[in-house]
């Protein structure tokens, strides 16, 4: 190292430099992109109403497969003969304008100029790639140590898009039947078909037996929240025709082995919380059939650590969480706001 | 005043005095915010049994927690090392890559995995009372209107998860902010003073069995009844109904959501003990019975001088808290629908003064969001090398307060007409940070 001479090493750096640029696509320029521009730009897609979506004048930016596969759109390093350049930097009453006028302000002087920035450094996207177009559950590991794994919870989106493709709404009468509780069922959002179901306050009275009345509408429930509700292994029988079924809370309920097991029917459960149930290693050996599972909640449980790898082995992408990275409690004094006692 | 001399009571000739001792001290409604006259306007409200068509929601609860006073941006969320207006502050490296927090965060470091800083909020209001007020609102302090807080808001367009319980709740203070503004006095927070007392009185008086108790609440609903058709005003029905949710609130199981006392001592430990810990984890267990919105005080934070020390004092409760909630809700499967928001009205001078003080400064401060579907382990936005002004992706008060309204899947557009005919929307004019979720 020390033999090298300082030129080659100067050289070296500044070509890296050059090549990696200063703006950085992930960090910068999408989140610009996200904000302003995907609502109408993004890959064909099913919307919320199950019609095909498809991007606003063929031009793609949730994607680098989309941004670069139009000609013309970037022009690695003129920024000034990119159609997306020119597109934000139109005066604000021309109809080309980017985003159009009536979806608010145009780009600020400093956002417009980062993009030009980046594309004049060569419009480099680092490791990013973006969306494909069949829609993947994004595999977020949480490794206790490292700095991987960011920790996200939304509800995923296009898990239910894709479900809810041709569903029929229920019918208003059939819907009408649960006014008088024990339920809350409304819709997923956004004027959806399928339905998400709590218990109001209800959770205690809540039982087995109770889960009967949501046969008629189990096909189309795709959140459903027993948490803290009486129900044990004989209810989830009913729960295991829940063939939309997405999210589910069973927390700090009896839900046992047997119970786990039959939920091996919910192939589309993405989120199962297990948190203070009385599940164990055999009931969680059940859920490997369940391919799209993505967050499982199993403090406070009998489940070891074993049972949770040879799981994970076989659902890539898996977060399992055991129990909680909770904080040291702070030394005795410390703080001025600390209560005494 | 207790629920006791309350029931005891009921043959007290005053029934407003009565009505308005009852609900102000059950269920939080304040006497001035009721009998306005603007509070009646009944034709603008919908059932909150069918609520408004509503976005796909990623949160179902938010924890909205608020240092009062201006909590200096510089030092806590948005550190420039090595710059002048840095001071004695450190930072340190976080489980988030290129996330750095101010020396006085250790504890929330290890959470940043699952939490999001937003360093470029900006406005214009550098005034306690009326930042704070715009804050909670969306919308700038006037003599004429009272405008309803977020909380309310939620409440009155997505309704209650559970029905016992109120739908929003205040810990440690807040009582003078907004709350229902010009919606109904339902809509009114019920604020809790101290996390650790919780909520008082709500046992049957001694000396009273079910049966006199069911005698009692029976002669006051003849006096309810005729007193309403002879003053026929929606602020005594609001009591009416105030008064029967009281009642249901007092014999539910969920009265045990208020009661710190069923945690064990590690676990409050863990919380810090503080008033804010305290407040924090009451928060988790009212979320957990399915309150949908609950604000957590911590008040001092107008460092003048000495801004150095005072934040020594003032964070340790702060990150023992806040690390404690992130990951005691992620691990009970919460954090993912759930929304914690920690904000305060502005943030503090980049220069320091001659008293080792910071003033206030609403052009560039912090906020911090976790959960509730935003993407943990992000910065942002920026504010230029030594954090005086923001410049990428400025964030307004609106907007911040539109993203929360975002992720509960609020219509942003809707418009409410107050009683004095004029429309609002929940965030104004403020547009969500989309970018944040997913
Ligand atoms: C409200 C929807 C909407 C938003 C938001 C939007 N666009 Fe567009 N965009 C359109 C439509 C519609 C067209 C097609 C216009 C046409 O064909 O005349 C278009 C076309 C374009 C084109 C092609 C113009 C050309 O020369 O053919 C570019 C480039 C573009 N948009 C970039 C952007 C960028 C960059 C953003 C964000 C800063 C953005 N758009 C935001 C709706 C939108």
């Amino acid at each position: 190292m020390r033999t090298l001479p300082f030129t080659v090493l100067f050289l070296a750096s500044s070509l890296l430099a050059q090549a990696k640029g200063s703006v950085d696509f992930q960090k910068q320029i999408l989140p610009i992109f996200e904000a302003r521009c995907v609502e109408c730009h993004s890959t064909a897609h099913a919307g919320p109403d199950g019609k095909l979506k498809k991007p606003k004048g063929g031009v793609v930016l949730d994607s680098k497969e989309g941004i670069t596969g139009k000609k013309g759109l970037i022009v690695a390093k003129n920024a000034d003969t990119s159609a997306l350049y020119v597109a934000i930097t139109l005066p604000a009453d021309d109809e080309d304008r980017m985003p159009p006028e009536k979806k608010g302000d145009p780009l600020s002087k400093e956002q417009a100029a980062l993009i030009k920035t980046w594309i004049d450094e060569g419009a480099a996207f680092g490791s990013w790639t973006g969306k494909k177009a069949e829609p993947i559950a994004a595999a977020k590991p949480n490794d206790k140590d490292g700095k991987v794994g960011k920790v996200s919870g939304k509800p995923k989106v296009d898990a239910i898009v894709r479900l809810q493709e041709g569903v029929k709404p229920i019918a208003p009468a059939t819907l009408a039947t649960f006014a008088e509780g024990p339920f809350t069922v409304v819709s997923v959002g956004d004027e959806s078909a399928l339905l998400s179901v709590s218990c109001r306050g209800n959770n205690d009275t809540v039982d087995d037996a109770m889960l009967a009345r949501l046969a008629p509408i189990a096909s189309h429930i795709c959140e459903l929240d027993l948490s803290r509700t009486r129900v044990s292994d004989a209810g989830c029988k009913e729960i295991g025709q829940m063939v939309r079924l997405v999210n589910l809370d069973l927390r700090q309920t009896a839900v046992g082995n047997q119970g786990v097991a039959a939920l091996a029917t919910c192939k589309e459960l993405r989120s199962l919380n297990l948190f203070g149930t009385k599940v164990g290693d055999y009931g969680l050996a059940a859920l490997a059939t369940l391919k799209n599972l993505e967050q499982l909640y199993v403090w406070q449980t009998e489940v070891t650590a074993a049972a949770i790898v040879r799981l994970r082995d076989g659902i890539p992408g898996l977060r399992v969480v055991m129990g909680p990275d909770l904080p040291e409690p702070m030394p005795e004094g410390a703080g001025g706001q600390r209560r005494r006692r | 005043m207790t629920l006791h001399d309350l029931i005891r009571g009921t043959d007290v000739a005053t029934r407003r005095s009565f009505l308005t001792r009852m609900a102000g001290s059950l269920l939080g409604v304040g006497a001035a915010a009721t009998f306005g006259p603007a509070a009646i306007a009944r034709s603008l409200y919908q059932d909150p049994q069918n609520p408004l068509v509503l976005g796909r929601a990623s949160a179902k609860h938010v924890i909205y927690l608020f240092m009062r006073g201006g909590m200096s941006h510089l030092d806590t969320f948005d550190p420039k090392p090595g710059k002048v207006t840095q001071g004695p502050t450190q930072a340190i490296e976080t489980r988030a890559d290129g996330v750095l927090l101010g020396q006085y965060f250790p504890k929330l470091a290890d959470q940043m995995d699952k939490a999001c800083i937003v360093s470029s909020m900006t406005s214009k209001q550098g005034a306690h009372s009326q930042a704070q007020y715009l804050m909670r609102t969306s919308y700038e302090l006037r003599g004429t209107i009272q405008h309803p807080s977020l909380g309310a808001w939620c409440q009155h367009m997505a309704g209650r998860h559970n029905q016992t319980l109120p739908a929003h709740v205040t810990i440690g203070g807040g009582a003078e902010m907004p709350g229902a503004g010009f919606f109904p006095p339902e809509f009114q927070p019920l604020p809790i003073g101290s996390a650790e007392s919780g909520l008082q009185n709500v046992s049957l008086p001694r000396g009273v069995d079910e049966e006199r108790f069911q005698r009692r609440l029976k002669r006051l609903s003849e006096l309810d009844q005729a007193f309403a058709e002879k003053h026929n005003q929606r602020g005594v029905q609001a009591y009416a109904k105030a008064y029967q949710e009281a009642v249901g609130l007092m014999r539910s199981s969920d009265l045990a959501a208020f009661d710190l006392g069923l945690e064990s001592a590690s676990m409050q430990a863990v919380y810090g003990d503080t008033p804010f810990g305290n407040g924090c984890l009451l928060a988790r267990r009212l979320v957990e019975h399915g309150v949908r919105y609950v604000e957590v005080m911590s008040d001092g934070w107008d460092t003048h001088a000495d801004n150095f020390d005072r934040l020594g004092d003032l964070t340790p409760a702060i990150d023992q808290g806040l690390a404690a909630l992130i990951a005691d809700l992620d691990a009970r499967g919460l954090l993912q629908k759930t929304l914690i928001v920690l904000v305060s009205e502005f943030g503090r001078t980049p220069d320091i003064d001659q008293d080792q003080g910071r003033n206030h400064y609403p052009q560039a401060f912090s906020a911090l969001l976790a959960g509730g579907g935003v993407r943990g382990g992000q910065r942002y936005g920026s504010t230029d090398p030594e954090g005086r002004q923001v410049i990428t992706e400025p964030t307004t008060i609106q907007d911040l307060n539109a993203t929360i309204a975002y992720a509960c899947g609020l219509p942003l557009d809707h418009v409410l007409t107050s009683p004095s005919g004029r429309p609002f929307k929940v965030a104004d004019k403020g547009q969500p940070l989309t970018a944040l979720f997913g």
